[in-house]
């Protein structure tokens, strides 16, 4: 709070605390380099910020579920970043079947008990799962259809067309342009995270998923990194070789590092090219009830089939109270599409009609349905793929924004690890760290107090950094400060050769 | 003989002690052989609390993350108790100590709902010439701020550490009295948040094996 010099000397610095950058600081601080972790933003709110303003930031960034077996949960478990979080299961995926919301059946035992599948059906579904499950070793199964579409390959297995629908829309969740091995890549990805933790493929973290960013800072501060939030880089230094060699923060600090690694909305526009395409159409919306009230405060997936464009679904999350996002017997909803409009309320309209009571409250059979208590729409410009361009400095390396219109996070770890080894090819990547409870001090005569403290922290002081030199020279700051790269004014963007 | 696990978290501005406090005091009352050391999110220490409990006390110090102007949920998630500290030879620190208890506020409370019991603690008392914060300052801020209470505290001479934990101790033992009830009745009424650990009977990572 008050302010403090940081140390001069970094081995990297990141800029941006997005879940991939988040994770990345990890890694680094759990090898033993130095960290240095800034943030233009007060992400995790102020002492005065409010705290539902603070919290729609955090829903703003992202939504997003994580399978059960996907990679995000296999790093958090490994890396032991778990033990910050709490999760919730998505509690049931339900889909649109002729116009009636209908729990998907995915599992063996969600098979038998549907009531929406005929006997005939339960076999040819349950055949079909088995198969898909372990898909790779009966290629002779898919060979036909491997250049093909999973639509047309689904059809070619005499699923029914409710089958097939539950197969293509809820379980794998693609459309119909997927290819037939993506599909079942993805229809297994959802067989396997079943029943890791109950009968669910999906895990939902309490409090949202921008938890996840402030367990990997936890992890990443724990290990010695340095973090600064409302603190951001004005400048890049470069060094004779055209690679980078440190920054300087808003704060007017030269800091030296090795490497840089910023979300793309940190570095100069030449710096970086946007791979991923097009637009996403989001909403937010607090509501009374569920769209499919039940005796549980389920946590509900939907992926939402429109009618006038079918290769754009919308992703509906509605979580309740419980999962710490709203306040009690309120609902929140989330709604994400891939889009190419300016208008979300537009592009969205069509959940809304169908789900949700009008605002006027109109007609009777609209009675039962969720009231919008709270609404709130944006369109964000897909950054989840991003490449630097020629123009960029050497060493320094971009990491997504985040934020894509798919449904799990998974996409966020190995991107990181790419990161990770692109600085150190022979690192572990996020190993399990020591235990704590390793070191145990026992009490055993609780009024032992043993005299003669340690001399080394007679000092009293925290912070072996303080006692360092706070700076080089004035001299040399300003030699190096003729080197630098102007980052947001245009005018000085060359860079000066000495 | 039970066991009860009580998480106490120390905030404040940055330099103000907190990482020798808790060094002195996990130190001072073992052997001389203990260091702060990285990548270990608390220091355990257990004590004996009478012939059938033990206690035991994690101590999490706030790591590189004091530069933040605020901590994330995860840091104080589930505290029992927690200290403020702030420098007295440097006025600032007293001030901002109020920022650091409305964070704590804002973020994190115990499972009644009740704020989390926090006492204030004024280090450096030892450097009297230096000294930028008054006796009656601090009892109006702590009166005004809903500190539970506050001490001088001097990590350097070894001054009043083992007696401001202890007096935390008690109110988190009482507390937990009064809780314990509470949570058993919590507990069979909330759907169970999950956590997830290496034994939680999920399959080792690298299984493909499909369910």
């Amino acid at each position: 709070m008050s302010y403090e010099e940081l140390p001069n000397e970094f081995d990297i610095v990141l800029l941006g605390t997005g879940l991939v950058t988040t994770i990345t600081a990890a890694a680094f601080s759990r090898i033993g380099l130095k960290v240095l972790h800034l943030d233009r933003n007060d992400f995790y709110g102020g002492p005065f910020a409010n705290f539902n303003l603070e919290a729609i930031e955090t829903w703003k960034k992202r939504n997003q579920v994580m399978y059960c077996c996907g990679d995000i949960i296999e790093l958090l478990i490994k890396s032991d970043v778990a033990r910050y979080c709490e999760f919730r299961t998505v509690s049931r995926v339900l889909t649109l079947l002729k116009d009636k919301l209908e729990p998907v059946p995915c599992s063996r035992a969600d098979v038998f008990a549907s009531k929406i599948v005929s006997l005939i059906e339960k076999r040819l579904m349950m055949k079909f799962l088995q198969f898909a499950a372990d898909f790779e070793n009966h290629p002779e199964e898919y060979e036909d259809h491997k250049n093909g579409t999973f639509k047309d390959f689904l059809k070619s297995k005499k699923l029914t067309p409710n089958l097939q629908h539950f197969v293509q829309h809820a379980i794998a969740m693609v459309d119909d342009s997927c290819s037939t091995e993506d599909g079942l890549t993805k229809t297994k990805k959802f067989l396997t995270s079943l029943g890791r933790y109950g009968n669910t493929a999906f895990l939902f973290p309490l409090y949202g998923s921008g938890e996840l960013s402030q367990a990997f800072s936890r992890m990443s501060a724990v290990f010695g990194g340095v973090y600064c939030l409302m603190e951001t880089a004005t400048h890049i230094l470069a060094d004779n070789e055209a690679n980078c060699c440190g920054i300087i923060t808003s704060k007017g600090q030269k800091i030296s590092c090795k490497y840089l690694i910023a979300e793309s909305s940190y570095l100069p526009s030449n710096y970086v090219q946007r791979l991923s395409q097009g637009k996403i159409s989001r909403a937010i919306f607090i509501t009374d009830t569920s769209i499919e009230p039940s005796s549980d405060e389920d946590l509900t997936l939907l992926n939402f089939i429109c009618k006038e464009d079918q290769s754009r679904p919308v992703t509906v999350l509605e979580i309740p109270s419980s999962a710490c996002v709203c306040p009690r017997n309120l609902y929140v909803v989330y709604l994400t599409r891939k889009s190419d409009s300016d208008d979300p309320k537009e592009d969205l309209r069509e959940v809304q009609d169908r789900l949700l009571a009008s605002i006027d409250g109109a007609s009777s059979d609209e009675e039962s349905r969720p009231h919008i208590l709270w609404s709130m729409y944006f369109t964000m410009e897909d950054w989840s793929e991003v490449s630097m361009t020629e123009e960029a400095l050497g060493r320094v390396m971009v990491s997504s924004e985040g934020g894509d219109a798919g449904i799990d996070l998974d996409k966020c770890v190995p991107e990181a690890k790419q990161l990770f080894h692109s600085v150190c090819p022979d690192e572990e990547f996020l190993p399990t760290p020591p235990n704590p409870e390793d070191i145990i001090h026992v009490d055993d005569t609780e009024s032992a107090v043993v005299s003669g403290a340690a001399g080394d922290f007679e000092q009293g002081n925290e912070d072996p950094e303080d006692s360092q030199q706070t700076g080089p020279d004035s001299s040399e700051v300003v030699n190096e400060e003729s080197k630098c790269e102007e980052k947001d004014s245009e005018a000085s963007n060359d860079k000066v050769e000495q | 003989m039970t066991e009860v696990l009580f998480k106490v978290i120390i905030i404040g501005d940055p330099t103000v002690g907190k990482t020798s406090f808790v060094q002195k005091y996990v130190n001072d009352s073992f052997r001389g052989d203990y260091k702060m050391t990285i990548g270990v999110d608390f220091a355990l220490k257990v004590i004996k609390w009478s012939e059938k409990c033990n206690i035991k006390l994690q101590l999490w110090d706030i790591a590189g993350q004091e530069r933040f102007t605020s901590m994330t949920r995860v840091y104080y998630k589930d505290a029992h108790a927690c200290l403020v500290m702030f420098d007295l030879t440097q006025k600032s620190t007293f001030q901002n100590s109020v920022k650091w208890k409305k964070d704590l506020d804002q973020k994190c409370t115990l499972m009644d709902g009740s704020p989390v019991p926090c006492l204030l603690l004024a280090n450096k008392c030892d450097d009297i010439e230096r000294r930028e914060v008054t006796q009656d300052e601090i009892e109006d801020l702590c009166k005004e701020h809903d500190f539970l209470g506050w001490s001088e505290t001097s990590v350097k001479d070894g001054l009043m550490i083992e007696e401001s934990m202890g007096f935390l101790i008690e109110e988190m033992m009482a507390k937990h009295a009064e809780l314990e009830g509470f949570s058993e009745s919590f507990q069979t009424n909330t759907s169970s948040a999950l956590k997830l650990g290496k034994d939680d009977g999920a399959k080792p990572s690298g299984s493909n094996c499909p369910c």
